[in-house]
C-alpha cells in the first residue's frame, strides 16, 4: 500500500485497475443503451400495478426499436410522463393510427381504470416518443436491492459502515 | 487476502453464477415445449350508444359494446416456466380517411383476463373466497393445462370502444382477434406470434368474421321516448 | 522496506505480486536502467479508454441520451476496441513482463513471471542479450515461494536476490557477492531430488544465508528494498 505511493507508475496502474472496473461497467450499460436504443435499457419495477405479472423489485429488459413492427396493443411499455421523472410500466390497450403520431392508451393490468389520469394535464394519449422501451425479458427479485436502498436510507449507512469496517479489519 | 471475507465472496460469486445458469436453462426450456393454441371467436350482439368518458365530462362520445363468444384452448402455453398468460380480445378497424383503407390501423382491447399458473395463484388480486377456490382448483399440480381452456358464451365486453374522434358508429370491416402474452417466471416475454417459430405455432383460428358497427342506438330510444 | 509488509502465505497472487515488486527494486539497485515502455504503453491505452468513458459520462449526464446517442455509440465502439487492444497488449505483448533493463555496457535483460493456479512455484523466464545486436538467450527458472518468504509471509530479500544472481549469469556478473556456490545451485535446478537432498540443499542454503549476512555493509544495504 505504502510503496504504491512511492512509485507513481505503480500508483497509476492501481488507480487504472479501479478506474477500468468502473468505466467498463458504465460502458456496458451505455452499450446496452445504444443497442436497445433506450436511455434506460434495464428498469426495476416500483409498483404493483402490473401484478401478478410484475412485482416490486423485478428486473425488466427493454427494447426501444421497431425493427419488425410498430409498438402495438398488448405490449408492455415503459413511458415517461412530461414533468414527472418516475417511469411507468403499463400495457398498451388502445392504439389509433400508425407511425410516430399514433395515439396510444395504456393501463396497468392490476388497475381498474386506464392511465388517462396519470398523464399530464390535457394529455389523453401517449405518442411513440413518450415511450422509452417495451418489455422483452424478465428476471424476478434481482432489483429489490435498489428498492431497499432507496426506501431505507439507513441501509446505505449500514452498508458503508460495513465496508469501512472490512477495510479496517483487512489491514490487520 | 485468503481470508474468510474472500471465501464468502467466492461462495457468493459461485452461487450467483449457478443461479444465472439455472435461470438461463429454465428460460431456454420454453423453446422446447410446443405451443399449439387454437380458438374460435364469434361476434354476438353489438350496440353503439352515446355517453360521456366520465361522470363530470361534458363531452359526448360514441361507445360500441361488442358481445362475443370465445372458445379457446391455450393449454399448451402453460409450462413450468409460465407465471401467467394474459389473454385479450381486441377489435381492430381501418381508418377510412387514410391512404391505405384496408390496413387495420386502429386497435382497442375489449376484453382481457389473467390466467395464472398454479405457481402464481397467490399473486392474483382477487377476494379471499375466489382465492380459496382458485388455490383449491389446482391443488398439488405445478402445471394445470385446464386453465387454458376458455368457454365464453355471449360474453359482455370489459371495455367499450371509442375513437379519438368520438365517432365509432357505422364503422365497417371491424375484426375481433384473440391475443395472448405469456409471462414467464424468468426469461423472454412472448406474444401471439405472427408466424410459426420452430415449435411455436400461430393461433389456429382466433379471428372473427369482419363486421360493421351499427348506427347509434340512443336516437331510437329518444324517438321512442318522444312518442 | 519490503520486510515490513506481510502477505498471506496461502494467497499465491499476493506472493507473486510481492515478488514481482521486489524484482525491479533489486535489479535497479544493480546499475540496470529500467525501460518502462511496455507499462507506459499499457497505462496510455488504459487511461485513454478511461478518458473516453469519462467524456461519455459527462455528455450523457449533461445533454441526455437521445441527443447524444450517436456519440455514445461511437464512444462505446472505441472503448471496446481500446479494451481489446489493452487485453491483447497484456496477454501477448507484455506476457507477464516484470522487468526490462539495460546496462551501460550494452547488455540487456528481460524478465517475465507467471504462476499456475494451485502450485506455489514462481516461474521466471529470463532473456539476456550480451549486446545490442546479440541473439537473446532465454533461461527458465522455477522456484518455490517458500525459498524467500518466511512462515509469517514476510518477504526476505536476501535468498531471493541470491536465487536471481545465481541462476542468471548477467545478474551474477553485476552482483557477485550474491552468487551461491555452484554445487548448491545445481541441486536446486534439478527437480528430481530426493527428500534427503532437499534437506541437504536447504541446510546449505541456510548456511549460505548466514554466511552472506556477515558480508560487509555494502552488501547488507542491497538486501533492503
Amino acid at each position: 500500500m505504502l510503496s504504491a505511493l512511492q512509485n507513481p507508475r505503480y500508483a497509476a496502474a492501481q488507480l487504472l485497475n479501479f478506474g477500468l472496473i468502473l468505466s467498463t461497467a458504465f460502458m456496458m450499460w451505455k452499450g446496452l443503451s445504444v443497442i436497445s436504443d433506450s436511455p434506460s435499457p434495464i428498469v426495476v419495477v416500483l409498483s404493483g400495478s402490473m401484478e401478478p405479472a410484475f412485482q416490486r423489485g423485478d428486473l425488466l429488459f427493454l427494447w426501444n426499436r421497431n425493427w419488425m413492427e410498430e409498438t402495438k396493443v398488448g405490449e408492455i411499455v415503459v413511458y415517461n410522463v412530461k414533468g414527472k421523472d418516475i417511469p411507468i410500466v403499463h400495457r398498451v390497450v388502445r392504439k389509433f393510427g400508425i407511425g410516430s403520431k399514433a395515439k396510444l392508451l395504456t393501463k396497468g393490468d392490476n388497475n381498474l381504470a386506464d392511465d388517462t389520469e396519470l398523464y399530464a394535464r390535457g394529455q389523453d394519449f401517449l405518442v411513440r416518443e413518450d415511450i422509452i422501451g417495451s418489455v422483452v425479458a424478465y428476471i424476478p427479485f434481482v432489483g429489490y436491492v435498489t428498492i431497499m436502498l432507496s426506501e431505507h436510507p439507513w441501509l446505505k449507512t449500514v452498508m458503508l459502515g460495513l465496508m469501512g469496517l472490512m477495510v479496517v479489519l483487512q489491514r490487520e | 487476502m485468503h481470508s474468510s471475507v474472500v471465501r464468502v465472496q467466492n461462495v457468493f460469486g459461485f452461487f450467483t453464477t449457478v443461479c444465472f445458469a439455472v435461470a438461463a436453462f429454465i428460460a431456454l426450456s420454453d423453446y422446447y415445449s410446443p405451443r399449439t393454441p387454437s380458438a374460435t371467436l364469434a361476434v354476438k350482439d353489438i350496440q353503439v350508444v352515446r355517453g360521456r368518458p366520465h361522470y363530470y365530462s361534458t363531452k359526448k362520445e360514441e361507445y360500441a359494446h361488442i358481445r362475443f363468444s370465445l372458445s379457446s384452448d391455450l393449454s399448451t402455453l402453460f409450462t413450468w416456466n409460465t407465471k401467467q398468460v394474459f389473454v385479450y380480445v381486441s377489435a381492430s378497424w381501418p381508418d377510412a380517411s387514410a391512404p391505405n383503407k384496408t390496413a387495420h390501423v386502429n386497435e382497442a382491447v375489449i376484453w382481457d383476463t389473467i390466467i395464472t399458473s398454479p405457481s402464481a395463484d397467490h399473486l392474483q388480486n382477487i377476494g379471499p373466497a375466489a382465492m380459496k377456490k382458485l388455490l383449491k382448483s389446482a391443488k398439488g399440480n405445478a402445471i394445470d393445462p385446464s386453465r387454458g381452456k376458455l368457454e365464453l358464451k355471449n360474453q359482455k365486453p370489459k371495455y367499450q370502444i371509442t375513437a379519438p374522434s368520438g365517432n365509432v358508429a357505422n364503422i365497417e370491416n371491424v375484426v375481433l382477434k384473440l391475443h395472448y402474452n405469456v409471462q414467464p417466471w424468468v426469461g423472454i416475454l412472448t406474444w401471439t406470434p405472427q408466424m410459426d417459430i420452430l415449435r411455436w405455432k400461430q393461433v389456429k383460428g382466433g379471428v372473427s368474421k369482419a363486421f360493421k358497427l351499427p348506427a347509434i342506438k340512443v336516437k331510437e330510444e329518444k324517438k321512442k321516448a318522444a312518442k | 522496506m519490503a520486510s515490513q509488509e506481510k502477505v498471506s502465505v496461502y494467497n499465491l497472487a499476493d506472493l507473486k505480486n510481492t515478488t514481482d515488486d521486489a524484482l525491479p527494486n533489486y535489479l535497479n539497485s544493480l546499475s540496470f536502467t529500467q525501460s518502462h515502455t511496455l507499462s507506459d504503453m499499457r497505462l496510455a491505452i488504459g487511461y485513454t479508454a478511461f478518458a473516453i468513458c469519462a467524456a461519455t459520462f459527462y455528455w450523457d449526464y449533461t445533454y441526455g441520451f437521445e441527443s447524444t446517442k450517436l456519440y455514445t455509440a461511437a464512444a462505446v465502439a472505441v472503448y471496446t476496441l481500446l479494451n481489446g487492444i489493452l487485453t491483447f497488449w497484456i496477454f501477448y505483448v507484455e506476457k507477464g513482463s516484470v522487468y526490462i533493463g539495460t546496462l551501460k555496457t550494452g547488455e540487456k535483460i528481460s524478465v517475465t513471471s507467471e504462476i499456475s493456479k494451485f502450485k506455489p512455484v514462481y516461474r521466471l523466464r529470463v532473456t539476456t542479450w550480451a549486446s545490442k545486436d546479440a541473439v537473446g538467450v532465454t533461461r527458465k527458472v522455477e522456484r518455490e515461494f517458500k525459498d524467500w518468504f518466511d512462515g509469517k509471509g514476510q518477504f526476505v530479500a536476501l535468498p531471493f536476490q541470491q536465487m536471481l544472481a545465481s541462476s542468471v549469469a548477467l545478474i551474477g556478473k553485476c552482483d557477485p557477492q550474491r552468487v551461491v556456490s555452484k554445487e548448491v545451485e545445481k541441486e536446486k535446478v534439478e527437480d528430481n531430488k530426493t527428500m534427503d537432498e532437499k534437506w541437504a540443499s536447504l541446510l546449505a542454503e541456510s548456511t549460505g544465508v548466514e554466511a552472506s549476512e556477515t558480508t560487509p555493509v555494502k552488501g547488507k544495504k542491497r538486501s533492503k528494498k
